[in-house]
Formats: structure tokens, sequence, C-alpha cells
């Protein structure tokens, strides 16, 4: 084997252009026609060379002692990518190619510093072809020596990077569009979330108020009726002490009795002995009435409940459904079927949401399945089942259509009229059982025979749940 | 015996009121049913002269029950009694109850309401003609007023004072936008009788729900009323009369009284002319033919005049005593006992004076009003005498002029 193949080729380059020709303007094209001695050497240099102008990459040898480091070797792309024949940059100052772009020579300033520090040095030009356009060349430069160790030539290794900054730019572009959306997205879920429950507060408002105003319709009318039945029994008893006095006076009883059957016709004694019990027990009933809602008002909307903590699951059912009341009422009768049950780690302000949500979506089925209280029915059953408690909400309404079912727990999809619902109940009851207190809700419908929702809730809450 | 029907699904409501009005049942007769088809059998049995009903009742809700009694029995008054009060009620209410009254509703003020309209009896003697006011659902608008409406509600830039022009510029329509402020589901402190606040407080879109409802309003059919009356002419002197009350009232309390039954005093013709368009003709030539004025040739043919008819409507509308006293003596204010300068007196004295200084309409004489003079006025105590009347008056209608 020829020794020469032997050796390595950056001995190759060391002997052909660090050594014998270093002092030469042209150094390479010198050590190719001193290497054409050697076939060896020659093909290998052939190949080098040929190599270099194959690559896609910019690639160039510089004169590292001449002003603006004249270019001693470029390949053909970066040539052409400059709008050149490699031939026309020879001999030409590399740098004067980026010298007239604004933080040009401050760059060039600073690459020739670190080079002469022997370290390589890294660059983004603006670069300018010769009609003047620009790219944008990634560069990386590297100082090579001679044997003596002295700087001799740069190596610059460069592309046009302007298509991948773009892309880096678009990329960055679309994260930040991508991270606002998310973020509005989620500001969006929250408000929607108040809005709905801001809607049903509206809605609870305006049935409370009925409720409440009702009892204190008849409550006042009894009061005022006991008022007057009290003044007339006082009249009464009056005209009868006379009546009295008068007998003893020695008055005729026929006389006495006269003016008793007189005030006997003004005062209706029966009517007043009659209802005045009445009076008292719609009265005190009607008070009771009001407390109790009054109160289960004061629990559903429980404003320090953020925490979870045991709950009387039962108990938040009947609050909710005292508070609601006016929302079916008109539309369906309830039967509960309460089972005991054990105290669940919830937050029952969200829960009562979802209760709400799930009976008034059943009175709204029922409505539209065009029953009424005769006949509409929301049935509640509450069951321990092994480490958690089952909730059965189940209407005979109108169902939910086949192709509808996927879809429900979508935020916005409703197929209630405008104004009756903003679709946001049952994403919203979705997203409380099994994102807030990883249970689960599954719907069994039938059109037009009624919707069974099925909700479970581990008793220990969403912390006792693994993978939580 | 008055007749009073009760209509509401919990019993426990009225045994309540049937408490509470247990001294009213020496002089009304009462009855308590718990749901519409309830009350329908009840009236079937008899008919009554007031009904009280809840508006949400299961199977037949309140509007609905009053509808069929409006069609069945009209002359039958129909107040609501309701705990709820969401417009959308409010509107569907509006074209068949003539009150509105909401619960817990104030001690005393269920019986004078029901007090009222039994009193009004005595405005309108003869069933068959508080059949025929009790039973309007509509009320005739004039078209060009139902057309600006719907132009201006429909601007941007339209301003309260803009809409409450064009709702002045008809009776119908204020008559109709101030029962619906002052019905009790609005809850206001106090009586309106201002249309700019009325339209205030309803809002644009009530009013345009209101005003542009075909079931409140219809309108005139467009080959013009009968005996070639125009409405555009009647409204005129309806206006002019109002200018002159309320320049006459100056700045007393009443003053917006006297306004408003200026406005309003001529409300029965157009019930009138909307529902016996054909005796309004006749009218209309008797009272050429014999040179008298037209109350009393209503009074010949039809039994009564438009006076008594407009104010039976105004008062079953709830529209205030003072009001509705003036519109129905507007023709004879000696009927009743005169105590003091109010609003009767500005709105006969403005239309005295506005009639004498106006041509006769039509060819009919206007009413010469006897006993409305100097001597009146001063009977009253009025704080300026005749001449002074007539300057008020003139000088309004000068700045009206220049207006124009």
């Amino acid at each position: 084997m020829n020794p020469a193949m032997t050796r390595t080729p950056s001995e190759f380059a060391d002997s052909a252009i660090g050594s014998r020709n270093e002092d030469l303007v042209h150094p390479i094209d010198g050590a190719i026609n001193s290497l054409r001695a050697g076939n060896e050497a020659q093909k290998y240099l052939d190949l080098l060379r040929r190599t270099l102008h194959a690559m896609p990459g910019h690639f160039a040898i510089l004169d590292a002692r001449g002003a603006g480091a004249p270019i001693v070797f470029v390949n053909v792309a970066l040539a052409r990518d400059y709008g050149f024949e490699a031939a026309e940059l020879i001999g030409q100052p590399f740098f004067g190619l980026f010298a007239s772009t604004e933080d040009g020579p401050e760059k060039i300033h600073r690459i020739r510093q670190e080079l002469s520090t022997g370290r390589e040095a890294r660059a983004e030009f603006q670069a300018v072809r010769r009609d003047g356009s620009t790219f944008t060349a990634g560069m990386v430069f590297a100082p090579v020596k001679n044997g003596r160790g002295l700087i001799t030539h740069f190596g610059c290794s460069a592309r046009d990077i302007t298509a991948i900054i773009e892309e880096q730019r678009d990329k960055r572009a679309l994260q930040d569009q991508l991270y606002t959306e998310m973020r509005e997205r989620e500001r969006i879920a929250i408000e929607l979330r108040l809005a709905q429950k801001l809607e049903s507060v509206g809605r609870l408002a305006a049935g409370i108020a009925h409720e409440i105003n009702t009892p204190i319709q008849y409550v006042g009318d009894s009061a005022h009726f006991l008022k007057s039945a009290v003044a007339d029994l006082q009249q009464l008893t009056e005209v009868y002490r006379g009546a009295v006095e008068a007998l003893f006076r020695g008055e005729s009883p026929d006389i006495v009795r006269a003016n008793l059957t007189q005030i006997d016709t003004l005062v209706d004694k029966q009517f007043i002995d009659v209802e005045i019990p009445q009076a008292f027990a719609r009265t005190l009933e009607g008070v009771e009435r009001v407390t109790r809602i009054v109160r289960a008002m004061k629990e559903f909307a429980h404003p320090d409940a953020q925490e979870q903590s045991p709950a009387d699951i039962n108990h938040a059912i009947e609050t909710t459904l005292l508070v609601a009341r006016n929302e079916y009422k008109y539309h369906a009768c309830v039967e509960t079927e309460l089972g005991e049950l054990p105290g669940v780690v919830c937050n029952v302000n969200e829960l009562n949401q979802v209760f709400l949500n799930l009976i008034i979506n059943a009175a709204h089925a029922i409505e539209s399945a065009g029953r009424d209280a005769s006949s509409g029915l929301i049935k509640i059953c509450t069951n321990a089942v092994e480490e958690s408690v089952e909730i059965v909400i189940e209407d005979n309404g109108c169902g939910i259509q086949q192709e509808h079912l996927d879809r429900i727990f979508d935020p916005f999809f409703t197929t209630k009229e405008i104004g009756k619902g903003t679709g946001q109940g049952l994403a919203i009851a979705r997203s409380i059982i099994v994102e807030k207190h990883a249970g689960t809700i599954t719907v069994d419908s039938e059109v037009g025979n009624g919707t069974k929702m099925t909700l479970r809730l581990p008793t220990a809450g969403r912390k006792g749940s693994p993978g939580k | 015996m008055k007749r009073v029907l009760f209509v509401d699904d919990e019993p426990a409501i009225l045994d309540g009121l049937r408490q509470r009005l247990y001294r009213a049942r020496s002089t009304w007769h009462m009855g308590f049913v718990t749901s519409g088809a309830l009350a329908i059998a009840e009236l079937e049995r008899e008919p009554y002269d007031v009904i009280v009903s809840d508006m949400r009742m299961p199977k037949m809700d309140g509007a609905q029950l009053l509808t069929i009694v409006s069609e069945r029995w009209p002359q039958t008054i129909r107040i609501v009694l309701s705990g709820y009060s969401e417009q959308m009620h409010v509107m569907r209410l509006v074209p068949v109850a003539h009150q509105y009254l909401t619960k817990p509703c104030l001690p005393e003020r269920l019986e004078q309401v029901i007090q009222r309209c039994i009193q009004l009896h005595e405005l309108l003697r003869e069933e068959h003609l508080r059949a025929a006011v009790g039973g309007i659902r509509q009320l005739p608008a004039i078209p060009r007023v139902y057309a600006r409406l719907n132009t201006i509600l429909s601007r941007e830039e339209t301003t309260v004072a803009d809409v409450a022009e064009v709702v002045a510029s008809d009776s119908g329509v204020a008559a109709k936008v101030l029962q619906v402020v002052n019905s009790a589901f609005f809850r206001l402190p106090r009586r309106i009788t201002r249309i700019e606040h009325a339209i205030s407080h309803l809002g644009f879109t009530a009013i345009r729900n209101l005003a542009l409802s075909a079931e409140i309003f219809s309108r005139w059919p467009s080959r013009g009323l009968p005996g070639g009356l125009d409405p555009e002419e009647m409204q005129a002197h309806t206006e002019a009369i109002a200018a002159a009350a309320y320049a006459l009232a100056g700045r007393s309390p009443w003053a917006d009284d006297a306004l408003l039954a200026g406005l309003l005093h001529d409300l029965g013709y157009w019930i009138l002319l909307q529902q016996c368009p054909k005796k309004m003709c006749q009218v209309l030539d008797m009272a050429r033919a014999e040179g008298i004025p037209l109350h009393e040739g209503e009074i010949q043919v039809i039994g009564t005049s438009h006076a008594e008819i407009g104010a039976y409507l105004l008062g079953l509308w709830g529209f205030p005593y003072a009001i509705v006293e003036a519109v129905a003596f507007h023709h004879n204010p000696l009927c009743v006992q005169p105590s003091e300068f109010g609003v009767l007196a500005a709105l006969v004295l403005a239309h005295k004076i506005c009639d004498s200084t106006a041509l006769p309409a039509l060819g009919v004489v206007p009413d010469p009003a006897p006993g409305v003079d100097a001597e009146y006025l001063s009977s009253l105590g009025a704080p300026f005498d005749w001449s002074e009347a007539e300057r008020r008056i003139a000088e309004i209608r000068e700045l009206e002029h220049q207006h124009d």
C-alpha cells in the first residue's frame, strides 16, 4: 500500500496548505499545483474540493492577514447564494460582503477579536446579494493555524437560515397564540361557570320570591283577620257585659234580648269561632314555611363552603328541592327515596348546583313532553354503594335524542330555546362531579320515556381517590 | 249584591282572603276556587262582577283564564293578583287584565281596588255598555303614530323625550303606557302621571313590545273614520285641550293630572268609533240636523256619552280618581259637588275656552257647557279670573302657532 494513503487528511491539509505554501496569495491553488506531483495526494485534494463544492452549505477559507479577510476559497453554494461565480470572489475581502449592513462592522470586529484569541466565533449576518437583496446567514468561523501555531487563515461554514428564522418566528407566534387562547379559554370557562351560577341564582331568586310571597300574603291576610275578629269579639264582650249590667239593674229581659240579637246579626260569632283557630294555624304554618325556605336558601348558597368536607348528600338534595320548588312544581311531582348514606367529602355548595341543574333539566324535559304536575314525575334515589354513594335523578320527560347523547356534556350544547338555558348546566355538572370530586356521571335516556342521570361520588372525596 | 270571584291554586291564599274580607260579606258575595276550570264552571253557574285571579296556575294560567273571561263574560272586571313580575307575564296580561296587583298585597289595597271597580258601575249603569267596554282588548292607534314609533324606536340616537312626544300624540297609546307602568308589577313608589317618566321606567324595548303589539293596538282602517271624522283632527283637538288644561293648572301639584285628563278626555270617542261605528254615524247626523252637541246625541242614540265610556275604561285600568272624574264629567261638571279648583275644573274650562275660539267641527255645535263661567270659577276659589284664564290659553296657543 502506498504510504501516502495511510496519512490522515489533516496531515495532508497541514502539509499542503500550512507548511509549504503559507506565503502564497492563493495557497490552495498553490497547494493543488504542488500536489499534482503526487497522484494520490492530487486525487485526495480533488475529492476534497469537489466535496466542498457539492455541499449545500456555504464554505469559505479566508486569509487571516489580509484586509477584510480576502477570500482564498469559496464553494459553489456560497458563491451562488451571493449571486456570484466562485472565481469572481477569490481575493475579495470576505467581510466586505457584510460591511454595508447596519450592525455589520460591529459584528466583524467582535468576530476578529474572538478569532484572534484562538476561539471559534459565531454570528448571524444580514448578507447582501449582488442584486442588493438580503438573506440571513448563520456563520461559524474557526481560526486555522500553521505549523508554528500562527493563525494564518479562517475557516467559515455558513448557511442561509432565513427560512429557519421565519419558521422559528412563526412557531413562536403560534405558541404565543396558543398560550393566549388557552388563557382566554380558562378565563371564559371561569366566567361561564360564574354566569351559570348567576343564572341559576337569578332564576331561583325570582322563584323564591314567589315561594315567600305566597305565605307572606296569607299570613298577612290571617293576621289582618285576627285583628278585626278580636275587635269584633271585644265589641261583643262589651255589649254582653252591658246586657248583664242591665239585667242586674232590673231592665226587661225582652229589651236586653233584643239588643243582643241586634249585635249578633252584626258580628258573625260563628264564623269567628270557626276561623280564629284556622287563622292562627295558617299564620304559624306560613311563618314556618318562610323560615324553611330562607334556611334552605342560606344552606344552598353556603358562601363559606370552599373546602371539601364531609356532608350529608340527602340533606343537600332536600335543600335543593326546597329552593327549586318553584322551578318544577308546575310541571312535576317529586318522589324521593333517600337511603342511609355515609358522609361524603365534597364541596356541598358545588354539588347543590349540580342537583339544581339536573332537577331543572328534568322539569324542562317534563314540560317539553307536555306533562304537568298531575303526570310529570321526578324521582330521586340515593344509595350507598361500596365506597361511594349513588344518586339517581330520573324523569318521565321527553328524553334525549340519540344523536344528542354524545354532546350533552359539551359546553354550549343546548336544545332549549334561546333564553331558557346557556348550555352550561351539564358541562358544569360533569366538571364538578368528574374533575372536582373524582366521581362519575352517566346518562340513560329514551326519547318519549324520560331520562335517568346517575351520579356516583366516592365517599372519601377527590383526595381519597388514587391518581388524583 | 256585587259578586267577586277569587282564583288561586294555593288554598291557603284563598282561605287567607276569605278571612281577611269577612267583613265585606255583607256587601259582596264572594266565591273562592282553586283552578281556572273551576272558575269557568262557577261563572257559568252565575256571572260575577269582578274576578281576581292568580297568574301562575297549573293547566290554565291566569292569562288564559282572563282571556276566556274577556270573551265570554266581558262585563266582568278582571284583576290579577300574582307573586310574579316577569315582563314576559306582564305583556301577556296587558290585553286581558284591567288591573294588576302583586303578592303580598298591601293591607286594604285589594279591598280598595275591588271597591273602586264596583263603584265604576255607577258610571255605566247598563250592563251591555259595561260588557262592550270591558271586552275591549285592543285600542285603535293612529297609523301615523304607529309608524313614527316604529321608526324612532329603531334609531339609536332616540331619546326618552322623542318617544314621549310620539306616545303623547295618541290618547290610546298614552293611556296604555301609563296603565302598564302603574301596574303593581313595576312596584313604583308612587304613581307616574308623566309620560316621560313612564317611558324611562319601562324602557324602549317594553315600549316597543307594547306599542307595536297587534294584540294591544289595532290600526284605524285606512279608509278613515265613520261620519267623516279625522283621527288627526281629533287628536289635534285633544292635544290643544291638554295644553290648555295644563296651562290653567299652573304650578299646582295636580298639573300633570290635568294634562293627562286633557289627553285622555276623548278616549271614549275612540272606543265608540271602534265598537259601534254605525251608531256614531247616526249620532253625527242627528247632532248636525238638530244643532245639538255631540255628547247629547250620544246619550239619545247610545244611552251614554263618550265621557262615561272613556272614564269607565280609565277607571278599570286604575287611573287616579281625579282623572276618571274629570273625564266622566267634562260635559256636565255641575253634577259633581264643586269643592275646589282642580283637574275637572281645569279641563272643563280649557274645553269651553278652546271650543269657543275654535271653529265648530264638521257642522256640529260645540258643547255650550252651561254654568261654566266666571261665577263657577270664583265659586271654586280659582286663583285667577275668567279673563286671566282666556289670556293664559291665548298665550299657549300663540306659542304653539310659533312652534308650527
